[in-house]
């Protein structure tokens, strides 16, 4: 039988400019079906989603056309909120997905809306967990869960529910790799009771065993369809051109290997050292970072990776002076580098950079704060960002890419030298993915120093020159990416 | 049995209310403070009732020795409104802070449910619990990308905190608001509660006692 | 009129934009709470700094109650967070079922109609003040108590009856400048950006 059917579907985003929504959208997805939506952001693949879940157009008001059924139902036929009785959702951010603090109620919330008896709720209760093995996420508070553990109760508070049909917005976008997997794991499993799944995403690799079919969608249609086998074969190149990431890692490491030679550069010209680094959230608290010793070199760009937890946040917001107790010496080229100066040279790029945009325009946003009143920088530095069209715009305007440019250019401006970015790729397709990376090459000539925290295998070896390896807080180990230096990193990825 | 009924909490706060909008007496004053404090005791919270106890004595203090010392009029009134003032209001937090932080969201929920309070309130009631900890978070975040970025002087200081913290809240709204949608909140028919809540022979006792407290308290104040 | 029934989306909405005005209320306070005149001018700052957060609110208003909803949330906050008298509560339902028909009478779109409305809903934190004036013979008995009878009348003098309603006009006034100072950061930041 059908799941979903969409016959001729088109929807136009109310207010919105005319590129938004969908056109002319014909999918079916069959029973135990799973179908991955994939294209550049913008494609209208949210969209697509959102009309299956009928949040379009209750939701996201628009105009709608064409035919919906879901289980053989016309959608329209089903008041919005009994849509949820055969269609579960779970979304991309893991922070805005729950409605109680706590894990079991949120578990819940489904099914009681649905009005199921309590005894019933409590009986599936048990076997979701069970069946998810999160006996340790049981009564818990939601807002102490890392970015995975919130993605899996979601997932379970949907399951409870028991619909037929899943419908997964671009799950994985804010994960890092060993969540990714957690949810790989849900996902199949999914599958495998006959599930119906229908998902968007950018981050492909960990869908190729899981997915039926590709659909790949660009400016608002679906333009290509293909079964799991063809869309495997694809080239690299071929993806390349779609905007689309690597499948998987082999083909990454046999990407290396031909181009093995080239990022083996000169030698450093200077280090930054640090000696018995200690960091901690406040005096009282428990050491969370050691470093007894390390010796970052300057003019690189360089990746730190580890686990989740493992202190890369901490040790970058202790470096920048922010919010973190730091005890130890810093030392540039031998000289000290006290907090006073870090916290006037050094500057954070957020993961969430909605965060740090304060002003009503992009040049306005550049110079804010900063001692620099220099027109002739502020035009230089806005060429070398590609942001001069865009002088006048609200920096809330423009997409997640160009506030990436804004927020490194105010560091620029400002003559701030040791950069760091956190995770500056999360749910970037590869379009962007190169962007970032070439911005980040633009911009280095500027700087004394680059630290990247990334789960983003693709990226760091496109972009980064060095590796630093944190865990536990504490340096594990630190490598140039050279060929033995690509055979760790790969070793790393590839275990987790 | 020492987990009581959210509505029990809540008599407590209105008889507390109602309590000091009489008029305090010295008497009054340590009887409430004792009641108070043991229902902090049987819940476990020691460290939250000593604070407050030791609080009370020090405005108690205030008011006894220091201020007949004062003779400046200006500062007598100010340390007035501190000791006498204050220590009225200070019961009404006392208990407040008893009941928010011995109640979870689920338990008030239910018991709002029983009794028979609209779904309309509950329903905001219940996202503006669950939204505090997003807001103030993200507060924080902006707080610290502003000293990064060592901004905010005066008033500066309310535009570039409100406008960035509006900005992320009302997103993170939109995508809570669609995920509650598409779970079938506000579906017709009877929502089912999992936690079950009921009048138990403590909260019953509890009651008992406030009530008798405050027709004490009414009748020595009156 | 046409008399829609608030919807979920509606409701979730109240609970949103209470919750934002809340911890803005309080974290503000908390920041500028240095001196003791700022306690009494209070109210008027609250109308000030929390103007375009109801503001961007009644860009999401289009029912009946949810203004309402918002006051019945403030007041039942300030009883059970932070102490306030019963009355708060009271007080505030009142100020929020008053401001909802002010802005109804302009379909929810008159920026005049949102404006009186905000002017009426802002002074709501002077209900905190009432316990010292409604009950001004407990008080002042207990001041009688540990003070003596004449520094009493002294203290009666200095806080006179008429301080309420001078409190409400200068919340007022300070609603209206903080509705300029919204209506100013909409232009600049919100419709600029593209949102609301």
């Amino acid at each position: 039988m059908e799941a979903v059917a969409l016959n001729h579907v088109s929807f136009r985003y109310t207010g919105e400019n005319q590129n938004s929504g969908v056109r002319d959208i014909h999918l079916t997805v069959q029973q135990g079906e799973c179908v991955l939506l994939t294209g550049v952001s913008g494609c209208g693949k949210s969209t697509v989603l959102r009309l299956i879940n009928g949040l379009a157009p209750y939701f996201y008001e628009g105009r709608l056309e064409g035919d919906i059924r879901l289980m053989g139902k016309s959608a329209k036929e089903i008041p919005f909120a009994e849509i949820s009785r055969v269609c579960g959702s779970v979304f991309q951010n893991p922070r805005s997905q729950f409605f109680y603090l706590n894990t079991s109620s949120e578990m819940a919330f489904g099914c009681e809306n649905q009005g199921i008896p309590a005894e019933e709720i409590r009986k599936r209760l048990k076997e979701t967990v069970q069946e998810f093995d999160i006996a340790k996420l049981e009564n818990r508070n939601i807002m102490k869960l890392s970015g995975g553990e919130k993605q899996k109760i979601a997932f379970a508070g949907i399951y409870a529910g028991n619909p037929d049909i899943y419908v997964l917005d671009e799950p994985s976008a804010n994960l890092d790799f060993d969540a990714v997997r957690d949810i790989q794991t849900v996902i199949r499993k999914l599958k495998s009771m006959g599930k119906t799944i229908i998902i968007s995403e950018h981050r492909l690799y960990y869908l190729m065993e899981i997915a039926d079919r590709v659909c790949y969608m660009k400016d608002g249609q679906i333009q290509e369809e293909y079964t799991i086998q063809e869309f495997r074969n694809l080239s690299r190149e071929a993806l390349h051109e779609r905007g689309l990431r690597t499948l998987n890692y082999q083909t990454l490491r046999k990407e290396a290997e031909i181009s093995g030679s080239d990022a083996e550069n000169a030698e450093a010209s200077g280090f930054l050292e640090l000696k018995n680094v200690i960091c901690r959230y406040d005096r009282k608290s428990a050491p969370v970072v050691e470093i007894p010793c390390c010796q970052i070199p300057l003019h690189r760009k360089i990746a730190v990776i580890g686990h989740n937890g493992a202190g890369k946040s901490t040790f970058t917001d202790g470096f920048c002076g922010m919010n973190v107790s730091v005890k130890g010496d810093f030392l540039i080229q031998g000289k000290p580098f006290p907090k006073k100066q870090r916290v006037r040279e050094c500057y954070k790029v957020f993961q969430e950079v909605n965060h740090q945009l304060f002003a009503s325009s992009v040049e306005e946003e550049i110079s804010l704060g900063s001692p620099e009143t220099s027109k002739e920088k502020m035009q230089n530095v806005m060429e070398i960002l590609g942001l001069s069209q865009y002088r006048d715009v609200h920096p809330m305007a423009v997409s997640g890419g160009q506030k990436q440019r804004i927020a490194l250019a105010s560091a620029i401006f400002s003559g701030r030298k040791y950069i760091f970015l956190d995770e500056p790729t999360s749910g970037l397709d590869y379009m962007q993915m190169q962007n970032v990376s070439r911005l980040l090459n633009e911009v280095m000539p500027y700087l004394e120093m680059m630290l990247i925290i990334t789960h983003d295998l693709e990226f760091i070896l496109q972009t980064c020159e060095e590796v630093i390896h944190i865990e536990k807080g504490q340096v594990l180990e630190q490598y140039s990416l050279d060929k033995q230096g690509k055979e760790r990193l790969f070793d790393f990825f590839g275990e987790a | 049995m020492s987990h009581l009924d959210a509505r029990t909490k809540i008599v407590c706060v209105l008889a507390v209310n109602l309590i000091i909008s009489f008029g305090i007496r010295l008497s009054v004053e340590l009887l409430v403070l004792g009641a108070v404090s043991l229902l902090f005791l049987i819940n476990g919270k020691y460290q939250k009732c000593l604070v407050y106890v030791i609080t009370f004595f020090l405005l108690l203090a205030g008011d006894k020795f220091l201020l007949p010392v004062i003779t400046v009029r200006w500062l007598s009134t100010i340390a007035c409104l501190v000791f006498i003032a204050f220590r009225k209001f200070f019961f009404c937090v006392m208990t407040a802070d008893f009941f928010v932080s011995t109640t979870e969201i689920n338990e008030l929920i239910a018991s709002l449910e029983k009794m028979k309070i609209s779904e309309k309130l509950i329903i905001p009631l219940a996202v503006l619990v669950r939204f505090f900890p997003t807001v103030k978070e993200e507060w924080n975040h902006i707080r610290s990308a502003m000293r990064m970025r060592n901004l905010g002087k005066g008033l500066e200081q309310f535009e570039y905190t409100i406008v960035p913290l509006l900005f992320s809240t009302m997103k993170i709204g939109e995508e809570l608001s669609a995920a509650a949608l598409s779970r079938g909140l506000g579906m017709e028919g009877k929502r089912t509660n999992l936690c079950e809540v009921s009048l138990k022979f403590p909260d019953y006792a509890v009651m008992f006692c406030v009530i008798v407290l405050t027709a004490a308290a009414k009748l020595s104040g009156g | 009129m046409e008399n829609k029934k608030l919807s979920a989306k509606d409701l979730i909405n109240v609970g949103i934009f209470t919750a934002i005005y809340a911890v803005v209320m309080f974290l503000f306070t908390i920041l500028t709470s240095f001196a003791p005149i700022t306690y009494v001018l209070l109210p008027a700052f609250i109308a000030i700094i929390c103007a375009p957060i109801y503001s961007l609110f009644l860009t999401k208003v289009k029912t009946f109650g949810m203004i309402t909803i918002m006051g019945v949330l403030i007041g039942i906050l300030m009883v059970f967070m932070t102490g306030n008298s019963w009355i708060m509560t009271v007080f505030c339902t009142l100020l929020g079922v008053i401001a909802d028909f002010i802005t109804k009478t302009g379909n929810y779109t008159s920026k005049k109609m949102g404006l009186i409305g905000y002017c009426v809903f802002a002074i709501w934190p002077v209900g905190s003040f009432f316990p010292i004036w409604f009950m001004r013979d407990a008080y002042f008995e207990s001041v009688v108590n540990s003070m003596g009878q004449e520094y009493a009348d002294g203290l009666m003098k200095m806080t006179p009856s008429w301080l309420i309603p001078v409190m409400i006009a200068y919340t007022v006034v300070a609603a209206v400048l903080g509705a300029l100072i919204a209506s100013k950061m909409n232009k600049k930041h919100f419709e600029k950006a593209g949102i609301a």
